[in-house]
């Protein structure tokens, strides 16, 4: 459903047309719908919880720390995330440009050790490599301390952020089926801006339809991945 | 791999011959409630619906003692939803068959998950090693 569609589709929810709807400025509706349909992108990974909503995957080569200073890329292991990262999910990394392995995820605040001098993060091991999360980038754990880079050697997964959508193009990481959703949003604001041009029973049948629609896509995401989950609990031993 | 974290007063209630392993009333409980430290039995857990969701009791395998070290060996549980599940996060064991349901453990899933209608979680404790020893 093309952004122009679902501009008319806001229309006639609303009875207006492209010169009373909102401000009349279509820059501005299809900014409007933009934020909607981001909104609507955060929905779809809260129902989901744990499955992928938008994957995306990049690759960036494994810097050897080796006459790395402060703010270079790789320096401590620290990489950017991507620019359009909503949230990681997966990491892999090698060590040698032929094998990678999963990294495990790892809070730094648990290493009573040194998370800057790389002597001692050679304590960590490339058999079981780990990542820690900051805000916009990430640490991967042991470092490579031998000269050269490995090309693609860190591979990531991760739920992307959606791209704007124009009046030619549709919303294309929600399910064709369900962009209508979006017209609803859209003709809210209207009715939030024109409120008083509507009388309380259109009101009354609007909010009804709107949650009609709302609740069949919550339900379409919550239950289209079919996901199997498995939990390994580790061994304790109390002496 | 989740960390299996004994409940503070699992150790008192198991001196106190409050709770047994070996019997046939070890089970799962799920919550989307982080713990809290006074936690002692399941009341204090604010627990999921289990409406959709199959049998959560635990199969002892073996419970058993070797030159003074006591070994519990759980079989692995699958759960199966046949329909909405969750969303939960922490799983406990507790004893069923313990005055107040007395609770055992508990290990962290890392993020919160629902299962649908179809769909399994599987609770794998290692068959070697046991769930736990004591010594």
């Amino acid at each position: 459903m093309i952004g122009s569609k679902i501009l008319n589709l806001s229309y006639t929810l609303t009875n207006k047309n492209s010169s009373t709807f909102l401000d009349g400025v279509s820059a501005n509706i299809y900014e409007h719908l933009n934020t909607f349909y981001g909104h609507r992108v955060l929905d779809i990974l809260k129902v989901r919880v744990d499955k992928n909503a938008t994957i995306q995957n990049a690759t960036t080569d494994f810097i050897s720390n080796v006459g790395l200073v402060e703010g270079d890329s790789g320096f401590n292991g620290e990489y950017s995330f991507p620019s359009d990262l909503l949230k990681p999910s997966r990491f892999e990394i090698s060590y040698d440009g032929s094998t990678w392995k999963k990294c495990r995820i790892y809070d730094n605040a648990l290493n009573n050790s040194s998370e800057y001098n790389a002597d001692q993060l050679e304590a960590f091991s490339q058999d079981d490599p780990v990542v820690d999360f900051t805000r916009n980038s990430y640490k991967v754990r042991p470092l490579k301390t031998t000269a050269g880079n490995i090309t693609k050697g860190i591979y990531v997964e991760y739920e992307k952020r959606q791209a704007d959508f124009t009046s030619t193009t549709a919303p294309s990481e929600i399910e064709a089926n369900m962009q209508d959703l979006l017209a609803y949003d859209l003709a809210e604001l209207e009715m939030i801006m024109h409120a008083e041009s509507y009388p309380s029973n259109q009101l009354t049948l609007f909010r009804a339809k709107k949650k009609q629609v709302e609740d069949r896509f919550f339900e379409f995401y919550k239950n289209n991945l079919h996901s199997n989950k498995q939990v390994t609990v580790n061994y304790p031993n109390y002496q | 791999m989740a960390t299996f974290t004994k409940i503070d007063s699992f150790v008192e209630n198991l001196a106190e011959k409050k709770i047994d392993l070996g019997g046939a009333g070890l089970t799962i409980a799920l919550t989307n409630t982080a713990h809290t430290a006074t936690w002692d039995e399941l009341a204090d857990l604010t627990e999921i619906s289990y409406t959709n969701l199959s049998a959560r009791v635990l199969t002892v395998t073996t419970s058993a003692q070797t030159s003074g070290t006591y070994k519990l060996v759980l079989a692995d549980l699958v759960l199966t939803a046949t329909g909405a599940v969750g969303p939960f996060r922490y799983i406990y064991i507790y004893d069923d068959g313990s005055t107040g349901d007395k609770l055992v453990a508990y290990f962290d899933y890392g993020s919160a998950v629902s299962l649908a209608n179809g769909e399994t979680f599987t609770i794998d404790f290692n068959p070697t090693t046991g769930a736990l020893t004591l010594a």
